[in-house]
């Protein structure tokens, strides 16, 4: 059975994603910059992420959203409480200073996701390079990753679609959230529709694993934090500018 | 002790109404079933907020009382007390019906019940609900051929075994089930420490309540009335454990997990919660129907076992609703410190209410349940003749 | 389940296979559009038995190791076989007369494909108006 093929070898990658640890920290690795060939499987050489500067995100500003939702083919339907948001622009005021901060929140694409964790079928899984995808093929619709995500990433289908993109396949009765653009990513770009449409240039696109891209410099030059750090979740998505 | 002798249901007027309610209720589940099958969740009340709705606590509460019907045949076979032998058989058919309209509501409410195959072939054994799966259907065989051993005399000699069996499963089947709710780390709502030893008490007096109604419709006057008495002193029993372990529950959520905030909004805020918490669950499911079993008010045993039994299952199915949607309709904090406002419902309460649909969906659990506990006492001789 | 469904068609496809061999008609007698290129990936005969296996390959291939490549890519088939009419319209997914159904609906084998993936082509789809 190729299925089981694939599913052992998912399994496999998983385990050896994380025997190689995901340290983030500049190291002595030495990779190439160039992206994989598109005949090529991913491989956890990689770890893709993004890095959010709340300093230059605008308040009111939602172009990230808009493009994210027009990339992926997202349409408004019955309204923003049954309506997919892979994407979201939050806005936090501090209890005490009632300082205001701006950002983006999407999938975290955690490296110990809870969404893969309790998924019964294994549809929600996490890619060799870090990004966290659902099998719509297999996904029952339970809604137990929704239960799960502590950062409410993602969204259950509620109605049947039609014209779906090409590369965005989704459908009704199954759930989905933030793919990184995985499309894109695989085409060899080396960006997201969001980070693209920033005008302010907030957000940064990049390989965690490799010291020499933007993103982990920036990190490395001014950290990042992870939303809900004490959930241990190692978040591929990190924020600046939050200061606690 | 002479060995009890038992009997079939006979085409009694409970038998009849049984089989025509229970065949209606099924009906329109379907059509509600179907609907939301064919249209989408968006014609429910359930959303990206609340992603488990009214069937979700309907069949967990009938998953839940499962376990706890088998309480009855445990204590006669695991705990050797002669008096419930002859309450035993029924109690494990109380048990299986249970969970099998539990497990159908559960299924069609899924995204994809199309997929049950999928369900059934696939599995991560990292997910908490997968093994429930796992243990769900081991369940029903292992309650099954407690049945089995005692329905047929010749299988006696397995029927410890078998008792012991089952009601060890049991523990970890409603344990198991506590931490479907118990794993998620996200939520302040449910803690691991306490959902699963909580759902193992809870169980115990949600499912004897189904079982009161079950031999209240349809034992007779004179063996129920030999039975009617230990019967609601051990339901008395099992209702002071289960409040018990509801006010430990808030109390360690206030005092040991820190959760104050959701606490207030369960307790003392102007939702439904702190109705169906201070009001619905321990007066009506817990203090009526301990008065109404102890003084009876001149009502008939069967009555009073049916009524209290209602009685329970009412605050029981509100508890559970507090639980399931209170724990999900309260935000989660995204950052320490900081209140949070988006177009996603970040840092609101989101409210949730019922469409006809999930009700109609939801009320087949019961359907189903009466349904198979009446065909099998039509089928198998369940009922204990008194002597 | 797959290979009960395969069976299946091995049956049913001879049945039909008369009606079949015509350029433009299918099982049933509709008209079927007229593929965009020149040849099918594999052979017409290879394709009616197997497309379902290189169809499931590749969508593993894709889902999990991000292997994008054009052949056997459901994207593909649709953009070849599912070509607009004289009033620039294209037959939906439900249709007897869309390329996938014309067969699987005659064979009774339900697909549930397109629950998820468009049935169109992207181009078509902007047209509409739906998207940039
Ligand atoms: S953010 Fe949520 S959906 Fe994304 S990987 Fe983490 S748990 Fe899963
Ligand atoms: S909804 Fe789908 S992806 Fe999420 S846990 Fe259930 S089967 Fe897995």
């Amino acid at each position: 059975m190729k299925y089981i093929d694939q599913y052992r070898r998912r399994f496999l990658g998983t385990a050896s994603a994380a025997f190689t640890g995901l340290s983030i920290a500049p190291g002595i690795l030495l990779q190439t910059v160039h992206a994989k060939a598109v005949d090529e499987a991913v491989t956890s050489q990689y770890r893709w992420g993004l890095l959010i500067d709340t300093n230059l995100c605008d308040p009111g500003c939602t172009d990230c959203v808009e493009a994210c939702h027009q990339e992926n083919g997202i349409r408004e339907i019955h309204g923003p409480e049954t309506d997919a948001q892979w994407i979201r622009k939050v806005t936090l005021k501090h209890k005490k200073t009632e300082h205001i901060l701006n950002m983006p929140v999407m999938c975290q694409h955690c490296a110990e996701p809870p969404c893969v964790d309790v998924c019964p079928t294994g549809a929600s899984f996490k890619r060799a390079d870090g990004i966290v995808l659902v099998d719509k093929h297999i996904c029952i619709g339970c809604r137990y990753c929704m239960m799960a995500c502590p950062y409410k990433a993602r969204s259950f289908i509620h109605e049947k679609l039609s014209d779906q993109l090409p590369h965005a396949p989704r459908g009704k009765g199954t759930v989905e959230a933030c793919t990184l653009c995985v499309h894109r990513i695989d085409r060899g770009e080396n960006t997201t529709a969001c980070t693209q449409a920033c005008p302010n240039g907030a957000m940064t696109f990049g390989d965690l694993k490799d010291p020499q891209s933007q993103i982990s410099k920036k990190l490395a030059e001014h950290g990042g934090r992870e939303l809900r750090a004490k959930l241990k979740l190692d978040t591929g998505v990190r924020y600046q500018g939050i200061s606690s | 002790m002479s060995s009890p002798r038992y009997q079939t249901l006979t085409s009694s007027p409970a038998f009849l109404a049984s089989l025509i309610i229970g065949f209606v209720v099924l009906g329109i589940a379907a059509i509600g079933a179907f609907n939301m099958e064919h249209e989408g969740h968006y014609i429910t009340g359930m959303s990206n907020q609340v992603v488990w709705g009214m069937p979700h606590v309907l069949a967990i509460f009938l998953i839940v009382s499962a376990s706890g019907a088998l309480n009855i045949a445990s204590i006669a076979s695991v705990f050797n007390k002669d008096f419930y032998k002859p309450l035993a058989r029924l109690s494990a058919v109380v048990a299986i019906a249970l969970l099998v309209g539990g497990l159908a509501v559960i299924l069609l409410d899924l995204g994809r019940p199309d997929r049950l195959l999928i369900a059934m072939t696939h599995y991560n054994f990292r997910s908490i609900f997968a093994w429930n799966i796992i243990l769900y259907t081991g369940f029903i065989g292992l309650a099954g051929v407690y049945l089995w051993t005692m329905l047929d005399w010749q299988m006696e000699q397995f029927k410890r075994a078998a008792g012991i069996a089952a009601f060890s499963w049991r523990l970890i089947l409603t344990a198991g089930t506590g931490s479907i709710f118990g794993v998620l780390v996200a939520r302040e709502a449910y803690q691991i420490a306490i959902m699963g030893p909580m759902f193992i008490v809870l169980s115990l007096g949600y499912g004897q309540a189904f079982y009161m109604i079950v031999i209240g419709l349809f034992m007779d006057n004179k063996q129920l009335s030999e039975v009617s008495k230990r019967l609601s002193r051990l339901m008395g029993v099992m209702i002071m454990c289960g409040l018990a372990v509801s006010v430990i529950y808030h109390l360690s959520n206030w005092f040991l997990f820190d959760a104050r905030q959701f606490e207030l909004y369960l307790l003392n805020s102007e939702t439904i919660f702190p109705i169906l918490l201070w009001g619905i669950h321990p007066v009506i499911g817990c203090i009526l129907p301990i008065w109404l079993l102890r003084s009876g008010s001149g009502l008939a045993d069967s009555q009073k076992l049916t009524l209290s039994g209602i009685l329970v299952i009412i605050g029981g199915i509100s508890q559970f609703y507090a639980l399931v949607i209170g724990g999900q309709s309260f935000p989660m904090p995204l950052v320490e410190g900081y209140s949070a406002t988006s177009s996603f419902f970040d840092g609101a309460i989101v409210s949730y209410t019922p469409s006809l649909w999930e009700l109609m969906l939801g009320s087949g659990g019961f359907a189903i349940a009466l349904l198979l506990i009446v065909f099998c006492l039509r089928l198998f001789r369940l009922l204990p003749v008194s002597k | 389940m797959r290979f009960a469904s395969f069976l299946f068609l091995l049956w049913v496809i001879p049945l039909h296979a008369g009606e079949l061999t015509g350029p433009d008609r299918d099982a049933n007698g509709n008209i079927v559009p007229t593929p965009k290129g020149e040849a099918c990936v594999e052979p017409a005969e290879v394709m009616r038995r197997e497309h379902m296996n290189l169809l499931l390959h590749k969508r593993d291939q894709t889902m999990y190791d991000g292997i994008r490549t054009k052949r056997a890519s459901l994207n593909e088939c649709i953009d070849c076989h599912v070509t607009p009419d004289a009033n620039g319209k294209t037959a939906r997914a439900d249709d007897e007369t869309f390329f996938c159904s014309s067969c699987h609906i005659a064979a009774s084998v339900s697909i549930d494909c397109f629950d998820c993936h468009g049935d169109r082509p992207l181009d078509m789809i902007k047209n509409s108006g739906l998207q940039k």
